[in-house]
């Protein structure tokens, strides 16, 4: 679906999952200083288990949905199966087709960017 | 005047409102390159057959030129890479001194000056200092900084001419700094060749040492004493010579220019105004660069949906993110113009942004 479809301005008006997370157990953020997108991500973890997935932040349409609905697809998966997602995977869940705005890649992968260190400190 | 660039015979359709990133080609420029190449071509310097000679004397005309362009000698002309690396050796011949720059830096210079000066003060108002460095156009806010007081402030003054040039012709004796530079692709010109203006060229060092910059190599090195030295390696003869032509446009036509860019500020301010669309960042501007920020639609967005019906305009932080922090956004958008744009441009470009406000804020 292209980038700006009537459903992706939706989301990014009304993203899924968005708000702080006060009682969190474990978070993670990233600034991309290139344009200013912003994200922060928050879990709630319970036997291996995503039972919570939220997110703030400030970015354009292709972040603030790929994250969102990165977040909306991880709850009630187990952080082993999610580990194993390629970045292919957001394409998948997105469904977004970015053939002609290819730059715009780096956006789409910030959440996911922001999920890995979060998985990173979750396994030290 | 888009006839008179080649661009505009494909891409009819093509809005270029990103002229401060680089300016699009005239014909006269694309077309002397290619002769210079078919017809005059070969390594300049120490070449004793005619074709070398002719290269040489082409190559030396057009430091001739810059020098007019610039109201200096010659031998006070150096050709670089681009403004970066002219910027870059400048600070660092007067590394280790107490500097000054302003908030409106390009991070060409910015991030020099942060490296290389023992101190750093940072500010909108220009402040005295050993070093101040200062750009003679904002590439965001469109602001010209007042040069004079520049030189009163400083002991040693570096100036960034690089948004200045394509506007207006800089007179560099009304301000007397110690180093100016500008890079060619931003005045019709071709990328790769950049201009440093040393008052002193004698004084200082080049940032790379080798070939044409030597006269005795052995147990020690002598240097040639004129402007040479700068330029070690073999230099972009064709793109010098691309730019002499770049000026040359620009002389040519640049009362229309002058009088283009006033009649389209006004035309932009007025119709964005008319349209109650968000004001541009700054206050007043002296060269047509209109950078925006709006709240609810990201930079990127903007310039990718202009983009989609043609507009090309930049998103992003222009290399200006102390600025950009200083107004307390992340990013911006930017329309920068030039000759080739007209009422027209400024009109799908408000029609289009338009169609984009009311899409993503209603």
């Amino acid at each position: 679906m292209d980038l700006y479809d009537e459903h992706y301005l939706a989301i990014y008006k009304n993203p899924y999952n968005y708000g702080k997370m006060e009682d969190a157990d474990v978070k993670g953020g990233a600034l991309k200083p290139s344009c200013g997108d912003q994200v922060e991500i928050y879990l709630k973890v319970k036997d291996g288990k995503i039972e919570k997935a939220r997110f703030i932040g400030k970015g354009c349409v292709v972040s603030i949905v790929g994250t969102s609905l990165l977040m909306k697809e991880i709850e009630g998966k187990s952080i082993e199966e999610v580990k194993k997602w390629g970045p292919e995977k957001m394409y998948e869940i997105t469904g977004m087709d970015l053939s002609s705005n290819p730059s715009r890649e780096q956006c789409l992968m910030l959440g996911y960017r922001v999920l890995q260190d979060i998985f990173k400190k979750l396994s030290h | 005047m888009k006839h008179l660039f080649p661009i505009f015979e494909r891409y009819k359709e093509l809005v270029y409102l990103d002229s401060a990133a680089s300016t699009l080609k005239p014909k006269s420029v694309i077309d002397g390159i290619a002769q210079f190449y078919s017809y005059h071509y070969a390594n300049i310097h120490r070449g004793a057959y005619p074709l070398s000679e002719e290269a040489t004397e082409m190559y030396e005309k057009a430091r001739e030129s810059v020098a007019r362009f610039l109201g200096v000698k010659p031998d006070q002309v150096a050709f670089l890479k681009n403004a970066t690396e002219a910027l870059n050796l400048a600070v660092y011949n007067l590394r280790g001194r107490e500097g000054w720059t302003s908030v409106m830096e390009h991070h060409s210079l910015y991030v020099p000056m942060k490296k290389y000066m023992k101190k750093l003060a940072v500010g909108w108002k220009i402040e005295k200092a050993a070093v101040v460095a200062i750009t003679q156009g904002s590439n965001v806010l469109g602001k010209v900084p007042d040069m004079k007081e520049a030189r009163e402030q400083s002991q040693y003054l570096i100036v960034d001419g690089t948004q200045y040039v394509q506007h207006f012709r800089p007179y560099l004796p009304s301000f007397d700094p110690d180093f100016y530079a500008f890079s060619g692709h931003k005045i019709f010109g071709p990328s790769g060749v950049g201009v440093l203006y040393i008052k002193e060229p004698e004084r200082w060092e080049p940032l790379l040492y080798g070939g044409g910059t030597v006269e005795y190599v052995g147990e020690t090195i002598t240097f040639k004493p004129n402007i040479q030295k700068y330029e070690a390696g073999t230099p972009p003869i064709a793109q010098v010579w691309g730019l002499k032509l770049a000026l040359d446009f620009f002389l040519q036509h640049e009362e229309e220019i002058k009088e283009n860019d006033k009649r389209l500020i006004k035309y932009m301010e007025k119709r964005l105004e008319e349209e109650k669309l968000p004001a541009p960042l700054g206050d007043k501007r002296d060269i047509p660069v209109f950078s925006f920020y709006w709240e609810e639609v990201h930079p990127h967005d903007v310039a990718t949906l202009l983009g989609r019906k043609h507009i090309a305009v930049r998103s992003g932080h222009h290399c200006a993110q102390p600025l950009h922090r200083a107004l307390g956004i992340p990013a911006s958008f930017r329309a920068s113009l030039s000759l080739y744009n007209d009422e027209k441009d400024v009109d799908r470009f408000i029609k289009e942004l338009k169609v984009i406000r009311d899409g993503f804020i209603r």
